[in-house]
């Protein structure tokens, strides 16, 4: 059979081991890299992207499939719980992290959904990563396991850069963890050139934890800068102030100012820019939080 | 290496190599050519299959990955020569032209009927925005998938 240009050019090994031992000691090696639901990287094994000596396939580790919530406890969602299984099995979701629910909902079609994860979303480390700007505006964190031992990041320091993140050879995402500080309202907002199947011009994630009390107004973004993006600086602004039509002018300047876009396929770094400004302001409104003075 | 699994209910063995996708084994090696490929990035559906029972883009999962699957293809719709009601909607609602993105379609389609027998227009849209059709435009196809809906709720 002639191999097509379609198909993966170059060799690699194939390995499904059963326990999260197995597959740490095997990660351990240079070359190999995990994958759970290959949407990411089957791709990029076809644009020679990516030239791996050996594929680790975490999905058959039982304890990576694990989804609990509570108050206490927050979510706590293991690499290998697809997008749909989020979005179809776990009412918590919805319930308690709306914008989250929201921007998974966004991500491909129902087909990506199916196999797609957030641990391997986050292991892209694509800027226009879509579960990530609302995972940073409910404070998320990962537990990261490697042969040597597990540690607790905050999702805010694993970017470094398009494609680039923290991880140490032999270092995987085992749970994403997502605290639960009380009711939530908000807005995933995506821009893109076509409605299903494409990445993010732009992606605005603007979440209000405790909206009938203290009302702390969170926002992050995507595809705005080499890595997700979570602006400290117009929350501490907005923090406490009566949404007044100055107060969110100014909020959503501040946001536009903390972004760094640049020019694609999918967008031009001006209308990117643009957007930053515009978004922010819309989704305040739509969600019904102020009213411009007419 | 070899894998296992079941296509359409039989169970099959075959020697793949880790590079191949399940869409390439499916259809160069056991001649099973339903699955379409199109753009082979997972952004066309044509190569839809229903994997452990949920629709899946079969170029994105290599090969090996699917030891052990249960997959369900367009081949295995038409039951002793008689067409499946999805099928017969298809048909009598013009719902194709060329047919390539078609058993992507009918699979997507199947699968949701599965999980709601009774999809508002919405919900189609949703379940089959992962499939693209280059010619007949997609109101027939919207239309065929609400006709198998009624057809099949009034056949069980
Ligand atoms: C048609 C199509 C549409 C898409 N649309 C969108 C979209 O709208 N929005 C969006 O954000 N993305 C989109 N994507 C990208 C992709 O589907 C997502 O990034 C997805 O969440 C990746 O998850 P996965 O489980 O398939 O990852 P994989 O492909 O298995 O892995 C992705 C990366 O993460 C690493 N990785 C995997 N698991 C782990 C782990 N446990 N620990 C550490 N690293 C790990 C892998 O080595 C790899 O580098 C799309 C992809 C396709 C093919
Ligand atoms: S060939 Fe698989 S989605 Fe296009
Ligand atoms: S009928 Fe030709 S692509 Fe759909």
């Amino acid at each position: 059979m002639e191999r097509g240009e379609y198909m993966i050019p170059h060799d690699f090994s194939y390995f499904r081991p059963a326990t999260l031992d197995e597959a740490l000691d095997m990660l351990s090696e240079d070359g190999m890299i995990p994958i759970m639901g290959s949407t990411d990287v089957v791709v990029k094994l076809r644009a020679r992207r990516l030239k791996p000596k050996g594929i680790v396939d975490l999905k058959a580790i039982e304890e990576l499939h694990n989804f609990s919530f509570s108050k206490e406890n927050g979510m706590v969602i293991g690499a290998a719980v697809t997008m749909n299984e989020l979005i179809e099995d776990h009412p918590e979701v919805k319930e308690n992290y709306p914008v989250f629910y929201q921007a998974i909902k966004k991500v491909g079609a129902y087909q990506t959904r199916n196999r797609a994860t957030v641990a391997g979303n986050i292991g892209n480390s694509s800027p226009a990563a879509d579960s990530v700007p609302p995972l940073l505006t409910y404070n998320a964190k990962l537990k990261l396991v490697s042969k040597e031992g597990e540690r607790e990041v905050e999702l805010k320091d694993f970017f470094t850069g398009p494609g680039k993140n923290i991880l140490k050879q032999g270092e995987i995402i085992h749970s994403i963890i997502v605290p639960y500080e009380g009711p939530s309202i908000g807005m995933y907002y995506k821009l893109s050139r076509i409605k299903a199947v494409d990445l993010s011009t732009i992606g605005v994630a603007l979440t209000v934890i405790d909206p009938d009390g203290k009302r702390d107004i969170r926002i992050a973004l995507a595809s705005v800068a080499p890595t997700p993006l979570r602006v400290f600086e117009a929350e501490d602004f907005i923090r406490g102030k009566e949404l007044t039509p100055e107060v969110v002018e100014e909020f959503a300047k501040i946001v536009q100012r903390n972004t760094s876009p640049i020019t694609d396929s999918r967008g031009t770094k001006e209308y990117r820019y643009e957007m930053a400004y515009v978004l922010p302001k819309k989704i305040l409104r739509e969600l019904g939080l102020y009213k411009e003075v007419s | 290496m070899v894998i296992k699994f079941t296509i359409n209910g039989d169970e099959m063995e075959v020697d793949v190599k880790p590079n191949e996708t399940l869409l390439d084994v499916l259809r160069n090696k056991l001649f099973v050519t339903g699955p379409k490929e199109g753009c082979g990035n997972g952004e066309c559906g044509a190569c839809t299959v229903i994997y452990n029972g949920k629709p899946m883009n079969s170029c994105l999962i290599l090969a090996p990955e699917a030891d052990g699957a249960e997959i369900f293809t367009v081949e295995g719709l038409t039951k002793d020569g008689k067409l499946h009601p999805i099928q017969e909607a298809f048909i009598e609602e013009n719902a194709f032209q060329c047919g390539f993105c078609t058993p992507g379609f009918l699979m997507s389609a199947k699968a949701l009927l599965e999980r709601n027998p009774n999809p508002s227009k919405e919900e189609i849209v949703e379940a089959l925005s992962g499939n693209l059709c280059r010619c007949t435009g997609y109101d027939t196809i919207i239309k065929a998938v609400k006709k198998a809906a009624e057809k099949m709720g009034a056949r069980s």
